[in-house]
């Protein structure tokens, strides 16, 4: 057996001790939902330590294959490499932390850990899979563990209803998606099993062959996909679920859905779309890039005028979404490595980002940056992490984010073939760069800096070893990855080059 | 071989289930206020024991073209072709008996809402059970038919069993009424097959280019008011809001699925024709399309569980369809296995939403959904195998359901050029623009595939959208009372089994799918 597959049992795992637990020991479900979130970061990190040494087989390492369904051509086929090394890291740390920071949750712990760890499981199966379907369904079995976390522990006046549409817009985008994949699947050729395919190292050994799908047929394909997954994304205009969405959901359930799940349809389309549906992807670039500079600009200003600190952060966070599809459109090996290195420090950012609204609401019982003020004096260690993120997020150097825009403003100034108007692209994406400094260090200005209020005099900072420790792993991966980029790079490269130079790039 | 088909005769699970309502019946007047429990546990043990016997004919590679001619006994029990035993009536066996099994269950679990006439309804259960399996073996239209009506003739009595309830009865009447002029249209239909091919077996017969294709719309229009499929579904919401809730259960999930089971045999065996086969498919996929979006959006406003079982079973009938017009081998393979697992996974999971509306309404004495309310604080038991069944009519993966959807969106994808199917052009003249366009032509069969996909998808999400307003209430509505409701424990049996049952589907699928397939194509090579 794999140990990716191992890995993907263990949140699993953790998820049925849970639920085996009586119900009368209030903290013994944290204790263990924590037991297993350390164990699938340790697990990631020493599949991430042998990597390079593991047995590879066109790029892909740990591999593990059985049939599923013959007669269709499926089968459980687990492996990984360099683009998705990365993100079951992410994955693990982002559990971790989101763990770590649930130690309060007094109402019905038992059930929130598990779906907690099921969301858990369905990243790391999605991003260990490499058939579609596995692939397809691991995303899905998300779906109903967060409607019910928003919808019984979040935050929001009316969370039921954000639980609903959100949801909603998600199995929507799902089903597009399952449609554009499913076209694929009958068109793209036989394989020598007589039976079409899903398995993605297949597919890409059939992608030189005269049968495979016609450069006519792609963009329909594409389209499906790109509406599909943008929906999954949040790309405009299909974002209005995501910030409702992640501010009415417990600080848990947004870390791990806008750090790790939203990745998932960038990830498919890195992993998928780019690679198999090449002229599909090249009809669609003027298209995307209108609409990644409405997600930078638009969503951005947006974000500038929201009052609601939690409410920010989600446009905040489906405004960087842009820049990922920046570094898809350039769809060369410095674009794509940038987008795949900004995903990375998106998702900790993101994560980094609701835990501290999170805290600072339960402990002020407000996240509106009006009332909110000098909370700097009584919370210094909240204060410096916030700041960190806020520059983080502003893309300061120093942290990966830097690295991630860097790659990705290179990556399309130096296309080829030149973008259409690539070079208005790319700066009107910069500006985005002002934007987001602009409402991120407002929101530090408004909320750690100025006059405290008398209300909030009582409030407690991030206090002792254990709270502190998911805050401090987020960091340490956002800053060791920004100060060392090569260590995300290098692999992430090597495995894009695979393809790369297969399509004659 | 020869040894094992003496013992066990291929319609032998038909004439042991006459036999059993027989018995139910006989013990019920022998033994006044015979042992509800007894009786229950009784046709439980022996449907548990029928099913085993069923699945043995999925293993066993007997059928009528191999065995006829080497047994006198077998040649007997075919009744002279007109029951074929084949792969659709081998799969039919099982599904019936555990619809059955499920039916009987949820019966025990209404009884206190029942005065009497337990065994009376168990008994119609039973028979209407063996018509079921008939249908789905038959090979004639004759044969069709007295199945059919000893199916709808039991549902009759059963749909107003309640014969102090008002509501009852006006059920059964609307389903009298609706059910004999649907028959009577059908027997038109077959009246007319009769006179074109001078005798009533499906696979004999040369077609007439007019006639065979209004016999197969009069046959169709009167099927179609046994699955609801729109329009011919106004009689589907007061029958199921008014029927007692086991009998709702079964007239949701059996006739239902013996309706399809009939079709998918009929279709492409007696209308299996080079031309006729694009005539019933385009057809079937109108009125997929149809039943798809206007079940769900009525099912949308609906405040009472039986009558949202109600529409989103014609919603569910809708998706069936679009199986069911790619089910022959001209327009693609994939329909029928998809078409059988689809009716699996939605009577799983129908049979578990039932017994838990019936569980909670032996409390509050209605269905109304916010009876539901804050279930999961109560019995999560309960509440959590709701969700299962919820989540899986929802298309959610890992669950049966998605599996199904799944299936059934590839078939129509899969689905083969349509010759003939083509929407002509002949330029536009937009006014004082003056535009004019060359005439052109729009290929059909891909616009129809876009047009149902996009329905399919828009109706899916809207689906989701009810069962999400029932786990909502479930799970985050108040309570004013939170002792756990009782139930019996052939129920809780039931609802492990089906949670169980709705998960592994969906996780193992390939074994039932890769089963089906082969037995369907086996009947299609064999019919064809």
């Amino acid at each position: 057996m794999s140990p990716l597959t191992l890995t993907l049992l263990i949140p699993l795992i953790t998820a049925g001790m849970i639920a085996l637990l009586s119900g009368e020991d209030r903290r013994a479900p944290y204790r263990i939902a924590l037991a297993g979130a350390a164990l699938l970061f340790l697990s990631c990190f020493s599949i991430a330590f042998h990597f390079a040494s593991a047995e590879s087989v066109e790029g892909f390492r740990f591999l593990q294959e059985s049939p599923w369904i013959p007669r269709l051509g499926l089968s459980y086929l687990v492996g990984v490499d360099g683009i998705s090394l990365f993100l079951l890291l992410l994955t693990g740390i982002v559990t971790l932390a989101a763990v770590g920071v649930s130690s309060g949750v007094e109402d019905r712990p038992r059930e929130f850990f598990i779906h907690l760890m099921l969301i858990s499981a369905g990243a790391v199966g999605a991003f260990i899979s490499l058939d579609l379907f596995f692939l397809y369904v691991f995303h899905e079995l998300a779906l109903i563990p967060t409607f019910l976390l928003i919808g019984r522990w979040g935050n929001h006046a009316n969370r039921e209803r954000v639980a609903t549409k959100l949801t909603v817009y998600l199995s929507l985008g799902s089903l597009i998606l399952l449609a554009g994949l499913l076209m694929f699947y009958f068109l793209s050729p036989v394989t020598a099993e007589g039976t079409h395919t899903f398995n993605l190292i297949t597919l890409r050994s059939l992608l030189l062959t005269p049968q495979y799908i016609p450069g006519s047929i792609q963009p329909l394909i594409y389209g499906f996909v790109l509406v599909g997954s943008g929906i999954l994304i949040s790309l405009w205009p299909f974002h209005s679920w995501a910030p409702q969405g992640y501010a009415g959901a417990p600080a848990a359930a947004s870390m791990l859905h806008a750090g790790v799940l939203k990745k998932f349809g960038l990830y498919l389309l890195i992993r998928f779309a780019e690679p198999l549906l090449p002229q599909g992807a090249q009809s669609w670039v003027t298209i995307l890039s209108v609409l990644l500079l409405m997600n930078i600009l638009y969503v951005g200003y947006v974000a500038m005028s929201e009052k609601n600190l939690r409410l920010m952060l989600g446009y905040s966070s489906v405004s960087h979404m842009g820049y990922v599809f920046l570094g898809i459109v350039a769809a060369n090996s410095l674009g794509l490595t940038g987008a795949l290195v900004y995903m990375f420090a998106h998702g900790l950012t993101a994560a980094l980002g609701f835990a501290l609204a999170g805290h600072i609401a339960r402990q002020t019982g407000t996240v509106d940056t009006g009332e909110l003020g000098g909370l700097a004096r009584k919370m210094p260690f909240a204060a410096v992490v916030f700041t960190m993120t806020a520059m983080a997020s502003a893309g300061m150097p120093g942290f990966a984010n830097f690295a991630g825009e860097l790659m990705i403003f290179f990556g399309a100034w130096y296309t080829e073939p030149a973008l259409p108007f690539h070079g208005a692209v790319v700066v009107l994406a910069l500006f985005g760069v002002v934007v987001s400094s602009v409402y991120m260090l407002r929101a530090v200005r408004n909320v750690f800096l100025g006059e405290l209020p008398e209300k909030f005099s009582g409030v407690r900072d991030i206090e002792g070893l254990q709270e502190r420790l998911p805050y401090l792993l987020l960091l340490a991966g956002l800053m060791i990855t920004g100060f060392v980029p090569g260590l995300l790079t290098s692999p992430i490269t090597s495995s894009l080059h695979g393809w790369m130079n297969l399509l004659g790039k | 071989m020869i040894a094992t088909l003496s013992i066990f005769p291929p319609f032998g699970i038909e004439l042991s289930l006459i036999a059993l309502a027989l018995i139910v019946l006989l013990w019920e007047a022998f033994a006044e206020g015979a042992n509800r429990r007894a009786v229950t546990g009784s046709c439980l043990f022996v449907l548990a024991g029928l099913s085993a016997w069923s699945l043995y004919y999925l293993t066993s590679a007997m059928n009528t073209s191999a065995v006829a001619d080497k047994l006198f006994l077998i040649q007997f029990l075919d009744f002279k072709g007109m029951l074929g035993f084949d792969g659709v009536s081998k799969l039919a066996k099982p599904f019936f008996l555990l619809a059955a099994a499920g039916a009987i269950t949820i019966a025990y679990e209404y009884r206190s809402q029942m005065e009497r006439g337990f065994s009376e309804l168990v008994a119609l259960i039973l028979i209407s059970t063996t018509g079921m399996i008939v249908l789905a073996s038959a090979n004639e239209f004759m044969t069709l038919f007295v199945a059919l009506e000893l199916i709808t003739v039991s549902f009759y009595v059963m749909v107003s069993f309640q014969k102090r309830n008002p509501l009852s009865l006006e059920a059964g009447i609307k389903y009298l009424i609706i059910g004999a002029v649907s028959s009577a249209i059908m027997v038109y239909g077959i009246a007319f097959y009769f006179g074109t091919m001078r005798q009533t077996y499906f696979m004999i017969g040369v077609p007439v280019p007019l006639l065979t294709n209004f016999c197969l719309i009069l046959i169709l229009t009167g099927l179609c008011f046994k699955i609801a499929a729109v329009p011919f579904h106004m009689w589907a919401p007061d029958a199921y809001q008014g029927a007692p809730t086991p009998v709702t259960a079964f007239l949701a999930t059996a006739s239902k699925a013996a309706g399809f089971f009939i079709l998918f045999r009929m279709l492409n065996a007696a209308f299996g024709f080079v031309g006729t086969v694009h005539v019933w498919a385009v057809l079937l996929m109108l009125l997929a399309a149809l039943s798809m979006l206007l079940g769900n959006l009525s099912a949308l406003p609906q405040s009472n569980l039986k009558r949202l079982m109600a529409y989103s079973g014609i919603g569910h009938t809708g998706f069936l369809l679009v199986g069911l017009a790619t089910s022959n081998p001209a327009i693609s393979l994939l329909g029928g296995p998809a078409v059988y697992f689809y009716l699996l996974s939605y009577l799983i999971a129908s049979l578990v939403i039932f017994l838990v509306a019936t569980i909670v309404s032996n409390v509050s004495k209605s269905s109304e959904l916010s009876n539901f309310s804050g279930l999961a604080q109560r019995s999560p038991g309960l509440a959590f195998a709701m969700l299962i069944a919820l989540a899986s009519l929802a298309g959610i993966p890992p669950l049966a359901g998605f599996f199904g959807k799944f299936t059934i969106l590839a078939s129509l994808i899969n689905m083969q050029d349509i010759p003939g199917l083509s929407i002509h052009f002949h330029g536009f003249d937009l006014g004082f623009w003056n535009l004019h366009l060359n005439p052109f032509v729009v290929p059909g069969t891909p616009l129809l595939i876009f047009a149902v996909l996009l329905i399919a998808i828009v109706s899916a999400v809207i689906g989701l959208y009810y069962y999400l307003g029932v786990i909502r209430l479930m799970y985050f509505g108040k309570i004013e009372d939170d002792r756990p409701l009782p139930f019996s424990s052939p129920a809780k049996l039931m609802l492990v089994l089906g949670t169980v049952a709705t998960i592994l589907l969906g996780i193992c699928q390939g074994r039932v799918f890769d089963k089906a397939s082969h037995l369907l194509s086996q009947f299609l090579n064999f019919g064809l």
